[in-house]
């Protein structure tokens, strides 16, 4: 299959006249002009993005450490990118992960402003903390994937076989599937949320809050998500943890997820009201929701699997999916009750049964009807939805990335790459300790020991699939 | 926590459980932990505590150092 068509950008004099290595220049073309395709960026965009990468990158560095967990790293303060090439390939990482490892970076290039931004999702806390860190981390990392991974593959494989789910990533692995459960709950593909959050702060608030009636709805949602993912990625990359992670680790592991979970249901309950109000297709509406919701269900889950060693069946305090399910469940019903029912159109009845906040039983209790379980539901068959999805969101093409389009191994041999060979990386002592850390959290004898623990005790059964690697790019 | 969004009227961000209590956060980054006795949130100002929890909540940039 040939690759994917696209503009290509040539920004060699600009690198040049930065100083950057010639070895360098592919790649960096390439990213820009990726993203161009990719996030639907103008000229005058691309040329934005290339200002920021010469404003805030100055030095490329290859570690030369294979033991080194590390895939890469971007100091803002030195404006430095750092490739673990020797590390990547002791891990036997593939070249599109490398590729992605190096777009990553790139994408964090000049965010140091972010929390300065009053649109954007990263704040200033208490105490100077920021807030919205991991959930940044989650947008970066699926934006590099898509710049990088062939779509089509990765559907077929890991994480990514079943459509519903996320793609596979390389960094971050534990907590991407969030970021899908945040953009189904908005209604929008992964592709337009990610173009929308590559264009700024302002412009994805913009875009994002639209989907609500009231636009502080989607800030209240956002500082929730982040709450959420920042607590999880607290707990998941603890600098500070002395040993594998506890009973209460996994119980608040269980909680967030599935708080998470409850505040995407509650989402994606406001927001398509919000489309009822504004006019829908009724099938069009209810074929869309009922894949999202299904969509929605199925990166919970994953979430849970990935992150904890519980089965889905024993989780008894996950919310239940009422809310959501059963307005459509009551939509669907008046929808084909609609000529029983005589005169009122579609709106009409969407009106009456008041999505804001209805109690469906009540409304369909005037018309003789009663609500259905799920399971009773008026089925929609989703297959032609799911193929158009496929289709649309992650392309029938791919990013050829057998292309000669520059690789951190080609950039090793470049003189003029500086290498930390075996000295010391000058990262803080908290980042060394995490790094240390890392190794030891979620390995499979950490879960096995805690398993044996909790099955010794009756608490729960085994079911562990969790990824001893992929902590982070 | 899953499912509650305020107590008592008090718009909550969320929940962490620490050394067996559960502590909850509004949209002020205040720390409340629940009285199940008597139904209500109690203001947490030990400032130890506060930012023990609160660092708890922090995500740690590894990549961006």
């Amino acid at each position: 299959m040939a690759g994917r068509k696209y503009k290509k950008y040539n920004f060699n004099s600009d690198f040049e006249a930065h100083g950057y290595p010639e070895s360098s220049w592919p790649l960096l073309n390439e990213y820009l002009s990726r993203s161009a395709a990719e996030f639907g960026l103008s000229d005058k965009e691309v040329r934005a993005k290339l200002d920021t990468m010469l404003q805030n990158l100055d030095t490329i560095e290859i570690d030369d450490r294979p033991d080194s967990s590390l895939n890469a790293t971007y100091n803002p303060a030195e404006k430095k990118i750092t490739l673990n090439y020797a590390g990547m390939s002791a891990r036997n990482e593939s070249y599109v992960a490398h590729l992605c490892a190096m777009f990553h970076e790139l994408g964090h290039v000049g965010e140091d402003l972010l929390a300065e931004d009053p649109n954007s999702f990263i704040k200033v806390g208490k105490n100077g903390r920021l807030k919205g860190v991991s959930f940044n981390e989650i947008l970066t990392e699926m934006k590099a994937a898509r710049l990088t991974m062939n779509m089509r593959l990765s559907a077929d494989m890991g994480p990514g076989s079943d459509p519903k789910c996320m793609m596979r990533h390389v960094g971050y692995n534990d907590l991407i599937f969030a970021g899908t459960m945040v953009h189904t709950a908005l209604g929008v593909s992964e592709k337009e949320f990610l173009s929308a959050a590559e264009k700024g702060p302002e412009h994805f608030r913009e875009v994002m809050s639209k989907k609500f009636s009231d636009p502080k709805a989607f800030d209240t949602f956002m500082a929730r998500v982040t709450f959420i993912t920042d607590t999880m990625h607290s707990i998941k990359y603890n600098p500070n943890r002395k040993g594998q992670l506890t009973q209460t680790d996994y119980r608040n592991i269980t909680n967030l997820t599935a708080s998470l979970y409850h505040e995407c249901l509650t989402a994606m309950d406001a927001r398509m009201a919000t489309e009822v109000q504004q006019g829908v297709d009724p099938k069009t509406f209810s074929e869309k929701s009922r894949y999202e919701m299904e969509r929605l269900a199925a990166n919970y889950e994953h979430g849970l699997r990935t992150n904890t060693p519980y089965t889905i069946d024993q989780l008894n305090d996950v919310p239940a999916l009422a809310p959501t399910q059963e307005k459509l469940a009551a939509l669907e019903v008046a929808t084909s009750m609609r000529k029983k029912l005589g005169k009122k159109t579609f709106e009409q009845l969407v009106a009456e049964l008041n999505l804001e906040d209805v109690n469906c039983e009540e409304v369909l209790s005037k018309y003789g009807l009663t609500l259905p379980s799920i399971a009773d539901a008026p089925s929609v068959d989703t297959s032609e939805y799911k193929k158009e999805f496929l289709e649309e969101d992650y392309g029938t093409e791919y990013w050829d990335n057998k292309d000669p389009i520059g690789s951190i191994k080609e950039m090793e041999t470049d003189d003029r790459i500086s290498h930390v060979g075996t000295k010391e990386i000058p990262f803080s002592p908290r980042v060394n300790a995490t790094m240390d850390k890392l190794n030891e959290v979620n390995t499979l004898d950490e879960v096995a020991s805690y398993d044996s623990g909790m099955a010794a005790q009756g608490e729960v059964e085994v079911e562990v699939k969790v990824k001893s690697d992929d902590k982070e790019i | 926590m899953a499912g509650k969004n305020e107590i008592n009227g008090v718009p909550l961000l969320g929940s962490i459980e620490f050394e067996g209590s559960i502590y909850y956060l509004d949209i002020e980054e205040n720390i409340y932990l629940y009285d199940k006795e008597n139904f209500k949130l109690i203001l947490i100002k030990d400032e130890g505590l506060i930012n023990t929890i609160l660092d708890m909540l922090e995500a740690k940039p590894l990549d961006i150092v």
